[in-house]
């Protein structure tokens, strides 16, 4: 009798081809399951749940790391909108995304802060500005079509002229 | 006098050198009313002197603008000679160089990895 621990690999028990073809096809939840017929069959199941184990850490890493980059980049386009409402999240780690996150999230204070004090200054000079045009506005008394009176107050230079 | 005081955001104390330790704890998001409850606190044992200041960043999670600019103000200088700040991680060593090009420190500033190092430097400053 052949023991099943020299057959070539296509004399394998089908369900180990099954499970090798399952996660060739990228589905890493695949496992098989110890037979029993043999050491070396046990030892090649063991051999590919380990690797499917990784693979499927692996998996998770990249799609984590997606999830998170889309996250930052949707902050990025809430920013380009000048919306700063939206913030990147910041976990308890210290990944390439944590420091972006915390970075862009210093950007956006730091864009927020000059946004408002650039109000405050416009809002600034609109009330002095009215405060001189309010200071300048003289009273007009036409004589006739051609004809009118105005008070001057101040210095006239060539800007007021 | 006390030599080490705690907030819910910080570990502070003085050693025998005379320079104020400030460690900022692990996960923390500091806050302006952190911030000042930092300093407060520090004072309590910082005594009369002006003195040299190593804060241990390394574990700190985040610090808002408002907290970034009262340690960056004359408030908080007038009572320091120098300081050190001490990164480690990529999260402490962004808001450091944030806090130094957004706060224009009013006194010698600069950026260690090696605690050793930062003490050396600190001595420097003892007044």
């Amino acid at each position: 009798m052949i023991s099943s621990n020299t057959l070539p690999l296509e004399a394998q028990p089908a369900p180990i081809l099954e499970v090798l073809a399952r996660l060739g096809a990228g589905d890493f939840t695949a496992r098989g399951e110890a037979t029993g017929q043999g050491a070396t069959d046990d030892a090649l199941i063991h051999g590919i749940n380990q690797l499917a184990t990784i693979l499927q850490q692996q998996q998770a890493t990249i799609q984590e790391a997606e999830q998170r980059g889309e996250e930052l980049l949707e902050v990025m386009l809430h920013l380009a909108q000048l919306d700063y409402t939206k913030r990147a999240t910041v976990t308890a780690g210290d990944s390439v995304f944590d420091a972006l996150g915390t970075g862009l999230n210093m950007l956006v204070d730091e864009l927020v802060a000059g946004q408002v004090s650039q109000a405050r200054l416009q809002e600034e000079i609109i009330q002095s500005q009215a405060a001189v045009i309010q200071e300048l506005s003289t009273p007009l008394i036409p004589i006739s079509n051609d004809i009118l009176v105005m008070p001057l107050i101040g210095n006239i230079d060539t800007a007021r002229a | 006098m006390l030599n080490e005081v705690r907030t819910p955001t910080s570990v502070i104390f003085l050693d025998p050198d005379g320079i104020i330790h400030t460690t900022m704890l692990a996960e923390v998001e500091q806050s302006l009313a952190d911030a000042q409850e930092t300093v407060r606190a520090a004072l309590t044992i910082w005594g009369n002197v002006v003195r040299p200041a190593l804060i241990d960043m390394r574990a700190m999670k985040g610090q808002d603008r408002d907290a970034r600019q009262f340690y960056g103000s004359a408030e908080v200088a007038q009572h320091t000679t120098a300081v050190a700040l001490l990164v480690g991680s990529r999260v402490s060593m962004l808001i450091a160089n944030f806090f130094l090009a957004m706060t224009s420190p009013l006194v010698p500033t600069q950026l260690f990895t090696s605690e050793q190092e930062a003490l050396a430097w600190l001595k420097g400053f003892r007044s």
